[in-house]
């Protein structure tokens, strides 16, 4: 929290439905080059809060801030191209299209060179410079082998990774990825944090990440919310929160039950 | 104000069926996920059968009635719900429309066949009065109010229905059930209910709805056809929506509501208390309906966020296969590039140089079509959407030409592409209040806009110059070309046939590669991304709201020039009323193209020619024209298995069957490596075999038809002497074998020559006026239908054990088919009877099926059901060809020489070889199966060593989406 202003500023975000509050005046900021972990019971709105921040969700109340810049009543796509970048909880590809082309398309629309005449003129090929980036991508994903596989045929933690390398190749400032390590065994999910240790060193991306696994989010985040029944009921430094009783409470006592 | 009683009291009885028919709908829509258009058919149905029973034939009104009502109908839903619907219960939800779209067109036309009905329907049939005792033409009167009987029992006889249908909803328990599952869905998975049992007695219920709709409308409306029960439907389908597609009494309410809305729309409140012209408010009177739908849609929240009736399993909608192209490898691709190119010239020189003047039209015909389809092609085989107004697209786009050349001069290309962008920014303006629409309700939204489009706009003369349309005339040269001395194109070159037709590829070249750049394009695959995953695709930045208005505005454009195209062909814009581009046509198109493939150019190329050369081929046979809605209507549910559309799927088998061949000859190599099988062995041995008698027959046959005369029998004993070896060979190897194996091969061997040159002879004998000696022919026919029954008896019992037995399934079924094949012929000749023919054929076609299913249950391996479902195919064309062909010489309607029955005849012989081809492959993967297993039990088994060559194929998308799929995805 060297900056001034954090990338992310999300404040008194509140959600209802319809009786439900799930989400009831929750702060929340990442600053630039950050990793911060959002833990909670089940259903304590984590998902919900991150459909707020990208606006798949109105929230009731609140605003949040990228860069400085209030988003709240932007559209979806106009939040990713401001530099956000998600995965979701329940995976959500391209059905139908290979490992690539949902590179690619990423990739292109970053570029934001989609018009419509240049897809007549046939300049809308494919150029060196788009593969190569996804060639990369692939790589440091190990999707190398899948690559031209339909999605359709991978496994659950496949499909994540496929999830992330979209969301990686339009070169997100911040990366909120919900429930990553979910599906993938130890091996890859220790891979995984690996990955997204060095996408946050070499790229500088900001990573919000939603994860059950508390060992894993020790192991990257720097800071930690803890949200239960849409309060935020902690927040600071990693160990810090992790020794708190509340939390302890709340948080360690579900996973006792859940597992 | 007593003017105002009367019209409240005929919407009311409007109303009262409006509602019967909504609450239909909701029925099956909640019960089974289909959002059956086909409704109106079904409606028809039971009003063309009342009046043909009653009118007719003389029938008494109330067992007219109750056949119509209470027999047909139900039946009619029953069928529908187990013959179609049934399995589509996971389909998604475009496959469903798309088959109840194909049913609204199709199934109204076979009654009206008259092989089958064929109902005069010139009056209105009488009303149900009489069977009460009550005079047909009372009028109960109080004072100034006056009402007709009619419309007394239409309220009446809804009411009752109504109140009956919240009796049974009440009371009993499937009822209950169906109510839990109208209300809501998710109680009923709770509670176990039955699925099929619902499915099958709410389409019975519902279908029943519909005859009692069809019954009580048909003394009301202005005449008892097909269209007008179309139009009945919107209505119906403005209630449901206002309902919200689920609760009852908001139905009956809303039914009722707008019963009443549109008679009073006609009364002179609006003339008189708005001073709103009479012209205006009789047009509003009749696109009411389309208004309030695009209103409803638009604006009713509850309906839009809803939640569709879904299956579990459904969430995840198998995507369509890859193109066929990408399966090819690099030879193949390398072939393609050279034959493609060949094709392309050699079509058009033939055209040109070659065809006359009319098959050069009908040719052009067929490439304005094919733009016109094109559109489709880009809304649903790219969007992944359904568009059922395309055709007031196309309309815009000739009308805005009429205009610009008529006030402007403006040369008709230069209008053309003038009039694409028009449409193209119309189609972008309808694009934006139906933003948040999606499938179904999108649909429904673009039939809404069609409807208010052709009654409402392109009736106005100001802007359609109707009656006559703008003349439009072809383009003309700026003076005539000299082509290096060699020849001149003069001026007026497009004015004729063979330079429209250029003129026609040309348009149709640049049409083409723009869809093909837009489909591989960057517009292209984010539409892909949105289809796939809409929320996935904005959190990448991509902009779906843009991405569907430029989806709208390239697919008018196109429809627009494919409009303006066909107008220069007729030299005269299209008529909005005519049955080429009426607004309901809109439907058959997306039938059309759909189901022959709406993801390529070459689907819908195929479209568009098929189009015009169905209809050329039917007229030419003297066949009723609405055999080809009938034929592409049912065509539709092929779509259910092959989304993709019948053109790819057969491209892509054709590559396929390559690898297959090639992966074929490894395993008998492998088999005679290891001494299994004799060296000289070929498993082409029983093909060839029925080779030389394909080739006499196909020379035969000719001369047969040009001569009229019976080929001698010695040429058939030389052709015997030529394929004994071929034949011989297997029929003595197969002795390795087990016993069934070596009995099939004999049974081919005799069946194939035998049957051909029966079935040939015949054709002969009749061409030549010389019947065969019926008794004769009798006495063969029984004792091949005889054996063909013992046979599939026999084998049938076997059939379900074991995968072994399926030998016995595939001879049963070659029998069964030659003996049903030769006993329907028998009939035809005998008899004299048309309806016994039908009658045959009927009972034998679930023959067909039940066989198929079965030897489709049984083998497991990809190809052999692969190939099985070909052979049936072909096995099925053959018949039908065979019996057209027979019945029209029989009768005397055409003559042997015309163009189009050589075409159905070889049509019929080429069906005829692929059965055999088909039924000898599959018969030789089960021998050397068997080979196999009786040899090296260790080995693994050959049904496996084809799977795992499949998965060596790069696997289609849809195989692993389901299971269903996966049989035939590949
Ligand atoms: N669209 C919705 N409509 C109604 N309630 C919703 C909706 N989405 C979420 N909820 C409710 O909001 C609450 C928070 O849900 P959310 O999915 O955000 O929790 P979560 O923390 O992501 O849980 P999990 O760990 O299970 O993913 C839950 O009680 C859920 O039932
Ligand atoms: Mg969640």
């Amino acid at each position: 929290m060297n900056q001034q202003s954090p990338l992310l500023d999300a404040n008194e975000i509140t959600k209802r439905f319809s009786g439900i509050t799930a989400l009831d005046s929750v702060n929340l900021d990442v600053a630039e080059h950050e990793i911060v972990g959002l833990i909670g019971p089940n259903g304590a709105g984590k998902t919900t809060f991150f459909n707020c921040l990208l606006g798949m969700l109105r929230p009731d109340d609140g605003e949040v801030l990228f860069n400085g810049q209030d988003i709240t009543k932007l559209p979806v796509y106009k939040r990713a191209r401001l530099g956000f970048g998600r995965t979701f909880q329940r995976i959500e590809l391209f059905s139908g299209l290979t490992v690539r082309e949902h590179l690619l398309i990423a990739e292109r629309v970053r570029r934001g060179d989609g018009r419509l005449w240049k897809d007549f003129l046939n300049l809308a090929k494919t150029r060196p410079e788009e593969s190569a980036a996804a060639e990369a991508t692939l790589e440091l994903l190990e999707l190398t082998d899948v690559a031209d596989a339909p999605v359709e045929s991978l496994s659950l933690g496949k499909g994540r990774l496929v999830e992330l390398g979209r969301a990686l190749m339009t070169e997100p400032k911040l990366l909120l990825l919900d429930e990553p390590s979910s599906g993938l065994d130890q091996v890859e999910t220790r891979a995984l944090t690996d990955v997204l240790r060095v996408v946050n060193r070499q790229r500088g991306t900001a990573i919000l990440l939603v994860e059950h696994d508390v060992e894993m989010v020790q192991s990257v985040a720097q800071r930690l919310y803890v949200l239960d029944f849409g309060v935020l009921i902690a927040s600071g430094l990693t160990d810090e929160v992790l020794a708190d009783k509340a939390v302890r409470a709340a948080y360690i006592g579900d996973i006792a039950v859940s597992s | 104000m007593a003017n105002f009683l009367n019209l409240s009291a005929q919407g009311v009885a409007q109303g009262a069926i409006y509602a019967l028919i909504a609450m239909g709908l909701v029925l099956t829509y909640k019960t089974s996920g289909v959002f059956n258009l086909a409704f109106s058919a079904q409606a028809f149905i039971a009003g063309a059968v009342f009046y043909w029973l009653n009118v007719d034939e003389g029938a008494p009104l109330l067992l007219a009635f109750i056949i119509a009502v209470f027999v047909v109908s139900p039946l009619l839903g029953l069928l529908l719900d187990r013959a179609i619907f049934r399995y589509m219960r996971t389909a998604p939800w475009s496959v469903k429309l798309v088959s109840a779209l194909g049913l609204m067109l199709g199934l109204p036309q076979i009654i009206l066949l008259p092989a089958v009905l064929g109902p005069e329907l010139q009056s209105n049939p009488p009303n149900l009065a009489s069977i009460v005792g009550i005079s047909q033409d009372y009028v109960f009167k109080a004072g100034d109010f006056a009402i007709g009987i009619e419309r007394i029992i239409a309220v009446v006889v809804s009411l009752l229905a109504v109140i009956g249908l919240g009796i049974l909803f009440r009371y009993s328990s499937i009822g209950l059930q169906m109510r839990a599952v109208v209300e809501s869905p998710r109680m009923v998975e709770l509670a176990g209910v039955d699925a099929d049992r619902v499915s099958a007695y709410s389409w019975m219920l519902s279908s029943f709805m519909a005859g009692l709709a069809g019954v009580l409308l048909a003394p009301i409306i202005t005449s008892v056809n097909p269209a007008t029960y179309i139009l009945i439907i919107v209505p119906a389908v403005v209630v449901a929506c206002f309902g919200r597609l689920s609760s009852i009494p908001l139905t009956l309410a809303g039914g009722i509501a707008f019963g009443l809305l549109e008679k009073l729309i006609g009364s002179d409140l609006l003339t008189n208390g708005f001073g709103m012209s009479s012209d205006l408010v009789s047009k509003l009177q009749v696109s009411l309906p389309f208004i309030v739908l695009l209103l409803l849609l638009l604006f009713l929240p509850g309906l839009r966020t809803r939640r569709e009736a879904q299956d579990p399993l459904s969430g995840v909608d198998p995507p369509p296969p890859s193109l066929a192209a990408s399966y090819k490898d690099a030879s193949t691709q390398r072939l393609t590039k050279i034959i493609f190119p060949i094709f392309v010239g050699t079509f058009v020189v033939v055209s040109l140089f070659w065809l006359s003047g009319i098959w050069v039209n009908r040719l052009t015909a067929g490439l304005v079509w094919t733009i016109i389809f094109l559109s489709i092609t880009v809304f649903t085989g790219l969007g992944g959407q359904i568009s059922l107004g395309q055709t007031a697209f196309a309309l815009t786009g000739a009308f805005a030409v009429g205009q610009l050349i008529d006030h402007l001069g403006m040369p008709i290309l230069l209008a053309m592409v003038i009039g694409a962008l028009i449409a193209a920014a119309l189609g972008a303006l309808v694009a934006l209040p139906a933003l948040r629409l999606d499938g179904l309700y999108l649909t429904l939204a673009t039939l809404g806009f069609a409807l208010m489009m052709g009654t409402l706009i392109f009736q106005d003369p100001t802007i359609s110059k109707q009656p006559t349309g703008f003349v439009l005339n072809r383009p003309l040269l700026w003076g005539n070309i000299d082509v290096f001395g060699w020849f001149t194109i003069h001026r007026d070159f497009f004015r004729t046939d063979d330079g429209f037709f250029v003129l026609t590829l040309g348009v149709f070249a640049i049409v083409a590669v723009g869809v093909i750049l837009v489909r591989t394009g960057t517009t292209g695959r984010s539409l892909l991304a949105v289809r796939g995953s809409a929320t996935a695709a904005a959190s990448i930045g991509i902009n779906s709201a843009r991405l569907r208005v430029v989806l709208f505005a390239i697919a008018a454009a196109i429809a627009a020039t494919g409009g303006t195209m066909y107008g220069m062909l007729i030299q005269n814009t299209p008529d909005p009323n005519g049955t080429e581009f009426q607004a309901i046509v809109g439907a058959f198109w997306v039938v059309l193209v759909v189901t022959v493939g709406a993801r390529t150019v070459d689907g819908a190329a195929n479209a568009g020619l098929s189009f015009v050369l169905t209809a050329w081929l039917i007229e030419s046979q003297r066949l009723p024209a609405s055999l080809q809605i009938i034929g592409f209507g049912f065509g539709a549910i092929a779509y259910a298995k092959h989304p993709e559309g019948v053109v790819e799927w057969q491209t892509r088998r054709g590559i396929q069957d390559r690898a297959r061949n090639a992966a074929e000859k490894a395993r008998v190599a492998g088999l005679k490596a290891r001494g299994l099988i004799p060296a000289h062995f070929n498993t082409r041995d029983i093909g060839l075999s029925a080779a030389p008698f394909g080739l006499y027959a196909l020379y035969w046959l000719a001369d047969g038809i040009y001569n009229a005369q019976v080929p001698s029998l010695k040429v058939l004993g030389v052709a015997f002497l030529i394929c004994l070896p071929f034949g011989l060979g297997p029929a003595l190897k197969a002795i390795r074998g087990d016993g069934e194996s070596r009995r099939l091969s004999l049974i081919l061997l005799v069946i194939s020559p035998i049957s051909i040159y029966v079935i040939f002879w015949l054709f002969t004998a009749i061409a030549k006026g010389n019947p065969p000696n019926v008794k004769w022919f009798e006495a063969a026919c029984a004792a091949s239908a005889a054996y063909g029954v013992y046979w599939f008896t026999r084998n049938f019992r076997d059939m379900r054990a074991e995968t072994g037995r399926g030998l016995g399934a595939v001879g049963g079924f070659l029998l069964a088919l030659a003996s049903v094949v030769s006993a329907t012929a028998g009939f035809f000749l005998v008899k004299d009877n048309l309806f016994v023919g039908l009658a045959l054929g009927l009972i034998a076609c679930p023959i067909f099926f039940v066989l198929c299913r079965e030897i489709d249950l049984m083998t497991t391996a990809v190809t052999r059901q692969d190939r099985i479902n070909r052979y049936t195919g072909f096995g099925l064309t053959f018949m039908v060809l065979f019996m057209i062909y027979l019945r029209k010489l029989q009768f005397g309607d055409i003559q042997p020489e015309v163009l189009g029955t050589r075409i159905l005849v070889f049509a019929a012989i080429g069906a005829y070889m692929q059965f055999l081809i088909g039924a000898q492959s599959v018969l030789n993967d089960y021998w050397l199966s068997s080979v196999e297993e009786a040899r090296d039990p260790a080995e693994e088994r050959p049904g496996e060593a084809f799977a795992s060559l499949d998965a060596s194929q790069p696997v289609p998308a849809g195989a692993m989406g389901s299971v269903e799929l996966a049989g035939e995805g590949t």
